[in-house]
């Protein structure tokens, strides 16, 4: 086990490696220079500037020296939590992050939750009712889910709110420290809308990983020997039909963060998908650089500890 | 008649045994066997219909703005009705099957067409260059499609060929994993080592042999790949960053005022969001059912 996870660890750093690579060329390729666009940004949009003040600019933006001398100070400086400093307010961008990661964090795990909760246990039904009526509904549905923007049906959500309730949640948003109820009426519906995307696939998964474990010789003499139904799914079908699941629930981690960006657009949300949109807007290279490194970090941390688990639950792998 | 074996007409017997069993009949077999791979089939034939005759059937002018009728709900003269401009709904959901079928079909064959050369390399040659290549899709793919491609739109501008480009990348990786699986199963065929045996150089092989057989998956990817294009594409329309004005986008349709005026006049959020879902659910349906008819392997449940 340890070596499986130390070989695995061995994979992790050189396509971390790589992710920050392209992620730091990403901006050495902006069309015209780094360091012109910031002098650009004056009002009449000229550059009135001489070669000491390009020069001077590129070392602030630590532009200067070698491409491989540029990305050891990048990195290094990354690693220790210094990811540069915004082009629009001049804030370090870690502190424009911070607040905002515990947001979509919340809203991150609160999507995961219900879409687990819609997804494992829908898939369980389709599966054992397979070819019924609700299995036809569950599947449909799924595919629904799977088929429409996600922020459109996060407006049809509102609007369904609004019109159904006479009520739109919170406008204002509050740490669940400060006023948890809020808090949660604020991020409940986010979560359902990211959630129900996610659990569309694990739905799907879990029917057709179900339905395969179910014709297995060893359930079929669980239920000879007369072990009630209960038994049979909890104990002989569902650990054996949740490994692929869990490898989908790893992929979903992907998904989640691109619908993260747009419903926290949507829902108004100051998370790290709003604060990215608002740098794309700005042209804020080092907010989106931090950002898009942070989620790649995210998902290649995810992908590890879903191998990890998946070779937990199925020793088979370690030795493959 | 009777006597000598002759080639030319055993080829006509295998013609008219093929012929034996129609277009017209095979479609309606897999009809019936796949009625909802019939219905996306059917919802795809009938979007692209609508993008290739937009100019035909759209009763007005995409862009044309009417300020005496602006928010008139659907009635005959305006089918979905019209949006706060006063811009004909219904016109502007056909002209918008323009921009995210283009955008969807350029997108998709590049991103698989690009995936599957380098899958078919990596996969037949495997090794060193194999394994690199592999840790690059593993990188490309911890990028969120949407974010990936928002990214390179943001970085390069919002031109149409960017965000074809945009969506292609987030495609690429995942044409480069199917196919050289695929072209890893491929190279320990009997026909492969066969001829590998009989000396064919190893461009014949790939080109004779492999890349007919990728032939298959390569359709199911590219088929399960079309609507992810066309939800990324409306993904970064809703976020300001597709295809700029004039272009009537269903993504873009839903982006900024539209969610103001969703109370007071529901079917200017109701039509290009449904325009969107079914296009991708026939995609949807369209891909299982090719994927089950060409490899009863992949079947599920």
């Amino acid at each position: 086990m340890r070596a499986y996870i130390l070989r695995r660890l061995a994979l992790f750093v050189p396509t971390a490696f790589g992710v920050s690579v392209f992620i730091f060329l990403m901006l050495h390729v902006i069309p015209g220079d780094y360091a012109t666009s910031v002098l650009l940004r004056g009002r009449d949009r000229t550059i009135i500037a001489t070669q000491a003040d390009f020069d001077r600019i590129r070392e602030q933006l630590g532009l200067d020296g070698s491409l491989p001398r540029q990305y050891v100070r990048w990195a290094g400086n990354f690693v220790q939590g210094d990811f540069g400093e915004s082009w629009t307010n001049k804030r370090p961008v870690i502190d424009r992050m911070a607040p905002r990661i515990a947001l979509s964090a919340e809203l991150a795990f609160l999507s995961i939750v219900l879409a687990m909760i819609i997804a494992i246990p829908g898939g369980i039904i389709a599966a054992v009712k397979q070819d019924t009526w609700i299995d036809y509904t569950l599947r449909t549905l799924s595919m629904g889910f799977d088929s429409a923007p996600n922020f459109w049906l996060a407006l049809l959500l509102i609007v369904g709110l609004l019109w159904a309730f006479d009520w739109i949640p919170p406008i204002s948003y509050r740490t669940p420290w400060e006023n948890p109820w809020q808090n949660f009426q604020i991020l409940i519906f986010p979560a359902l809308i990211i959630g129900a995307r996610s659990s569309a696939g694990m739905l799907r998964m879990t029917r057709s990983s179900v339905l395969e474990v179910l014709r297995e010789d060893y359930v079929r003499t669980a239920n000879a020997k007369g072990l009630a139904r209960p038994n049979v799914l909890f104990i002989h079908v569902l650990r054996n039909a949740m490994l692929p699941v869990i490898t989908l629930a790893g992929f979903e981690v992907v998904i989640l963060m691109g619908g993260l960006v747009v419903i926290e657009q949507v829902f108004n949300l100051p998370g790290i998908g709003k604060l990215l949109i608002q740098g794309v807007a700005a042209r804020d290279y080092p907010v989106i650089q931090a950002i898009i490194m942070f989620v790649a970090g995210i998902v290649l941390v995810a992908n590890l500890v879903v191998d990890v688990l998946y070779s937990w639950f199925d020793p088979r792998i370690r030795y493959t | 008649m009777a006597g000598a074996f002759d080639p030319t007409k055993q080829g006509a017997i295998v013609t008219t045994l093929r012929q034996r069993a129609s277009f017209t009949q095979l479609t309606l077999y897999y009809m019936r066997r796949k009625p909802l791979g019939a219905f996306g089939v059917g919802v795809v034939i009938f979007v692209g219909l609508v993008a290739l005759f937009a100019p035909l059937i759209a009763p007005f002018p995409y862009q044309a703005q009417d300020y005496d009728a602006v928010k008139v709900a659907p009635d005959f003269t305006h089918f979905f009705g019209t949006d706060q401009f006063g811009r004909d709904l219904f016109s502007r959901i056909v002209e918008g099957a323009r921009i995210s079928l283009l955008v969807g079909y350029a997108s998709v064959i590049v991103g698989t067409g690009l995936g599957a050369v380098l899958g078919l390399f990596t996969g037949y040659y495997m090794g060193k260059l194999d394994a690199i290549i592999q840790r690059f899709v593993d990188m490309w793919m911890s990028f969120p499609d949407l974010i990936l491609a928002l990214t390179i739109v943001a970085v390069f501008g919002n031109t149409m060929t960017n965000v074809i480009l945009a969506i292609a990348a987030t495609i690429m990786p995942r044409g480069v994993r199917v196919i050289r699986s695929a072209a890893i199963a491929l190279r320990e065929t009997d026909y492969v080592l066969a001829a590998n045996a009989l000396g064919a150089s190893n461009t014949r092989i790939i080109l004779r042999h492999i890349l007919p057989n990728t032939v298959a998956p390569f359709l199911i990817i590219m088929s399960s790949m079309f609507g992810t294009a066309i939800l990324t594409e409306a993904g970064l329309s809703f976020l300001g960053l597709g295809i700029s004005e004039p272009f009537p986008s269903w993504g873009r349709m839903l982006t900024g005022t539209a969610a103001q005026y969703a109370i007071t006049a529901p079917w200017i959020v109701i039509f290009p969001g449904l325009a969107i879902m079914i296009t991708v659910l026939g995609f949807a349906f369209a891909g299982d059912a090719l994927r089950d008819i060409f490899d009863p392997k992949l079947r599920s449940g």
